[in-house]
């Protein structure tokens, strides 16, 4: 079977990943491009005897070398040459568009391009000249509705078309003068150079240089007859002035203005529906309310809706463990699979609906337009707090799952801002944190639980803010300010159900791949370090404790919390939510002899052992919150910056917080006259 | 003679013509990639004193710092963009 | 007949704006006191829950479709006030509504292992008060506003039926 290799590229919000789907069949290979963070996407498509290997590059605005997105995209198509480069351009949004099918010209790519969303444009009375366009830029142009699966088979067959004439020669795309006279200087000169001209476009280096692209004078440094192109350079500047970078740039926009769109395109933008959304989304005084409602319709979503899928999977994996332990004859071996196996994967499976439906509910918010105006108004706020405005959307997740969160810290560009939101991040109550807050807080505050459970998720999000306002003005690294908000804001559009479903699930899957096994094994050991010394634990058919690995442990850490007014068991159990916040609960239950199912009963039981006074319970919680995140979520750290440093400091400064916010607790309580 | 004043301050459903950038070098190119050049018309959808400003330019919506906007140039002029119907 | 339209969009806006503030203001008073018990019982009326934030964000729905206030003087751009003040009465319509079944489902669940059927979940549960919460009910009755507003929008733009094919 012949085989090409496909890149897919296109600005942000122009429905490429729809169009990836659609070409793939949604089965997808996710992973990493080589030493970076950025996420890469792969897939198949088998079309008339022909197998594509589509590759989705990161959606960008343009191919510079000031962002590590663009410069991914950029070296993909030159260093690996794809076959065909799909370049999918938004119809309803030409002008913008086409800058970056200029820069692709630029590239010498062989490009296909994609007129998709037609049939917005056809909405908006846009009339596009199709066959003008095609011969204008030197590139076959297909129009697609992504979300109607209309244009997909013209497409693949262009591509197989396009494959075939990889070699054509490609439209020279004028400057005008002066700037072709001087590129094509610098062109000629860097032409002497064998090793470069066999590699990279002559005319594109010339460009760059020009522009004083980083990575391409790193190139050109190396190269003989570098003192040459110097000499011109300077020449050059003497001339136009300093910075030539913008200059062309605007040159690209007169290019698609004056010459390109006339002949194209008819039809004026007017404002829209969109445009009287916007007056109550983005109004002064409803903007951040409306926002906030959102966010709570959310939280609702998320924890409520999908309880009755945890509770089936609860039940489901409690009977499976039932079965083990009345079918196995072995007592370890079934303990082993009733309590550890099963009760584990229950575990970590129960997660899942919670995590799920958040991401769904995120979709819809992101397909439908409506997250970038969320980012609109709370940049006001999150600049203050002196973090960068799409931070809020990590704080959004982290309500689910700080690893999830954590990881959407991507699309923050400057280092340091998404550093900074990284290291707060765990600091936000996770769904984990949910069953101690309910089970400390029913057991020993009684009436006022609830009130206990809203202080924990205050608290949480008041000591992100904090911490973020003391990182900025103490630690050097980030000291300066959040970088400002440059974002383009989509129309609003009525999400399609499968796109979103596709895309909640493979944000779901990733999160399972990751946190799941972590989970899982943590569940087992605290089964294994609960349970053996076996003989010392399981006397007679009682379990005693406090011979376990558990207790030993416990006790051992004791002392270090006695200020907090924690026992060992509440040590054990703290220990353990290192592992995973949820194996806290878990950590109880097996004290108390008990299964995870028996809620109530186990608060009953921990009010009657009388290990917490309501102060010390709050304290608690407040330490179960703040103190060293999840293993999954220190790997997503990890994984996220990229340097132990961080790491650790997150561990450390966690601990610290923990620690003097929960004895704080116990001595304003101590003071306050509660006992 | 005409007037020039930064696009912060340009009212909403207000249009102008953009004539700098006052910014570094870094700031310049990525407004100019994102379109925002000299000669290019611009208009302010939404504004308010202490937020963000959004503005349409070149058929989209683009969402700028308050910062930004003040350090970009402009000068007003009659609109041509308007409500259909 | 488009001032008409405009008029009566209006007035039913600011009816729905109202009702929403009213309720999402017991449902806030309501949820304060039960977080910290001033008042010994918890009175529902069997009908509006003690809720904080989803009184609040009632509330907002309530100032939203207030907002709307200005289409008297048919300053037509404010229908995006009333799309958007339907667009929240769907969505937490909806949810209250996907929250009963939720729970009716955990209840059936609860059932089949064993334990005792109730219909509790109709009238009380994860969302207050079932299905008597009053922003399912206001959803409903948002909607003869919204079937008026969306054709109203429609004659504005002149939004063509949707085309499967292109050219």
């Amino acid at each position: 079977m012949e085989r090409i290799r496909v890149a897919l590229i296109g600005n942000p919000n122009v429905g490429k990943s729809l169009i990836f789907n659609n070409l793939t069949g949604g089965r997808a290979h996710v992973g990493n491009w080589p030493g970076k963070t950025v996420e890469k996407k792969e897939g198949i498509c088998i079309h008339e005897g022909v197998k594509m290997q589509i590759v989705d590059l990161p959606g960008t605005y343009s191919l510079t070398a000031h962002s590590i997105d663009e410069l991914i995209a950029r070296n993909f198509i030159v260093e690996e040459k794809p076959d065909v480069v799909v370049d999918i351009v938004d119809a309803s949004n030409l002008e913008r568009n086409l800058y970056l099918t200029l820069q692709l010209l630029e590239l010498e790519a062989n490009i296909v391009i994609v007129l998709n969303k037609w049939d917005v444009a056809k909405n908006l009375g846009y009339e596009i000249n199709i066959r003008e366009l095609s011969k204008l830029l030197g590139a076959p142009v297909i129009p697609t509705i992504a979300t109607e699966n209309i244009g997909i088979k013209e497409l693949k067959d262009a591509i197989i078309e396009a494959a075939k004439a990889k070699e054509k020669r490609r439209p020279i795309i004028n400057y005008g003068k002066p700037y072709d006279e001087i590129i094509s200087r610098i062109a000629s000169i860097l032409q002497r150079d064998k090793e470069l001209s066999s590699r990279y476009p002559i005319r594109w280096l010339a460009i760059k240089v020009l522009e004083s692209d980083e990575e391409v004078l790193k190139l050109v440094k190396k190269s003989s007859v570098y003192n040459e192109v110097r000499a011109q350079l300077s020449e050059v500047k003497e001339i136009l002035g300093g910075d030539l970078e913008a200059a062309l740039a605007e040159r690209r926009y007169s290019l698609i203005v004056e010459v390109i769109l006339p002949k194209v395109l008819r039809g004026t933008r007017p404002l829209t529906v969109t445009d009287l959304l916007d007056k109550a989304f983005l109004s002064k005084h409803l903007g951040i309310p409306i926002f906030l409602a959102l966010w709570w319709a959310l939280f609702r979503f998320t924890f409520d809706v999908s309880a009755p899928l945890s509770d089936l999977i609860r039940i489901l994996f409690s009977r499976l463990g039932r079965l083990a332990s009345t079918h196995i004859d072995n007592p370890e071996l079934a303990s082993f699979v009733s309590d550890g196996v099963f009760n584990g994967l229950g575990g970590v499976l129960t997660f899942l609906p919670p995590i799920f439906f958040l991401f769904l509910g995120l979709s819809l918010l992101e397909d439908s337009g409506y997250l970038a105006r969320a980012a609109f108004v709370m940049d006001r706020i999150m600049y203050k707090l002196g973090l960068h405005g799409r931070s809020f959307i990590p704080m959004l997740i982290g309500f689910g799952c700080n690893v999830p969160a954590i990881m959407a810290t991507r699309t923050i560009e400057r280092e340091e801002d998404r550093i900074l939101t990284i290291l707060v991040n765990p600091l936000i109550s996770c769904s984990a944190r949910l069953p101690i807050y309910v089970l400390i807080g029913s057991a020993v505050l009684g009436a006022y639980a609830a009130a206990g459970i809203y202080f924990m998720y205050m608290l949480g999000i008041v000591l992100a803010i904090l911490m973020a306002l003391l990182f900025r003005r103490i630690i050097p690294f980030f000291k300066g300010k959040p970088s400002p908000l440059i974002l383009e804001l989509p129309l609003y559009a009525v999400p399609k159900l499968k796109a979103t479903l596709i895309h909640a699930w493979e944000r779901g899957r990733l999160f399972l791949r990751k946190a799941g096994t972590i989970i899982l094994l943590g569940i087992v050991a605290v089964w294994f370090l609960s349970n053996y010394p076996w003989e010392a634990v399981h006397q007679e058919g009682e379990v005693v404790l406090e011979n376990s690995y558990l207790a030993i442990i416990g006790r051992f850490v004791e002392p270090a919390l006695r200020p907090l007014g924690f026992n060992w068991m509440a040590a054990s159990a703290l220990f353990f939510g290192f592992i995973a916040k949820e194996i806290v609960v878990g950590a109880f239950a097996t004290f108390f002899g008990l299964g995870e199912e028996v809620g109530e009963r186990l608060s009953d039981a921990l009010r009657s052992a009388g290990i917490f006074t309501p102060i010390t319970g709050l304290a608690f919680m407040a330490f179960s919150l703040i103190y060293t995140p999840c293993i999954a979520t220190l790997g997503a750290i990890y994984r996220e910056t990229n340097s132990w440093k961080w790491t650790i400091f997150t561990i450390i400064y966690e601990l610290a917080l923990a620690y003097v916010v929960a004895l704080s607790i116990v001595i304003f309580g101590g003071l306050l006259g509660f006992t | 003679m005409t007037m020039v004043i930064p696009l912060a301050m340009l009212q909403e459903n207000r249009e102008a013509v953009i004539v700098g950038v006052n910014g570094g070098r870094g700031l310049t190119r990525r407004l100019a990639e994102m379109g925002f050049t000299s000669g290019t018309r611009v208009r302010v959808l939404h504004s308010s004193p202490h937020g963000p400003i959004l503005v349409m330019i070149r058929g989209s919506r683009i969402a700028l710092g308050r910062g930004l906007a003040m350090k970009i140039l402009v000068n007003p002029v009659e609109g041509v963009y308007s409500w259909r119907g | 007949m488009g001032q008409r339209i405009e008029k009566l969009a209006a007035i039913y806006a600011v009816a729905l704006g109202i009702t929403y503030l009213v309720f999402g203001v017991m449902e806030l008073t309501l949820g304060l006191y039960n977080l910290f018990p001033l008042m010994t019982s918890r009175n529902l009326a069997g009908i509006v829950p003690a809720d904080v934030f989803g009184g609040l964000a009632t509330l907002v729905i309530g100032a939203t479709y207030l907002s709307a206030l200005f289409l008297w003087k048919s300053a037509h751009e404010s229908w995006g006030y009333v799309l958007v003040g339907l667009f929240l009465s769907a969505v937490f319509g909806i949810l209250y509504l996907l929250m009963v079944c939720a729970d009716g489902l955990s209840s059936l669940l609860t059932f089949l292992e064993g334990g005792e059927w109730t219909w509790e979940w109709l009238t009380g549960g994860s969302a207050g008060t079932g299905l008597l919460r009053p922003e399912i009910c206001l959803f409903f009755a948002s909607l003869p506003l919204a079937y008026l507003t969306l054709r109203r929008i429609k004659e504005i733009y002149h939004i063509p039926k949707h085309h499967k094919s292109y050219g």
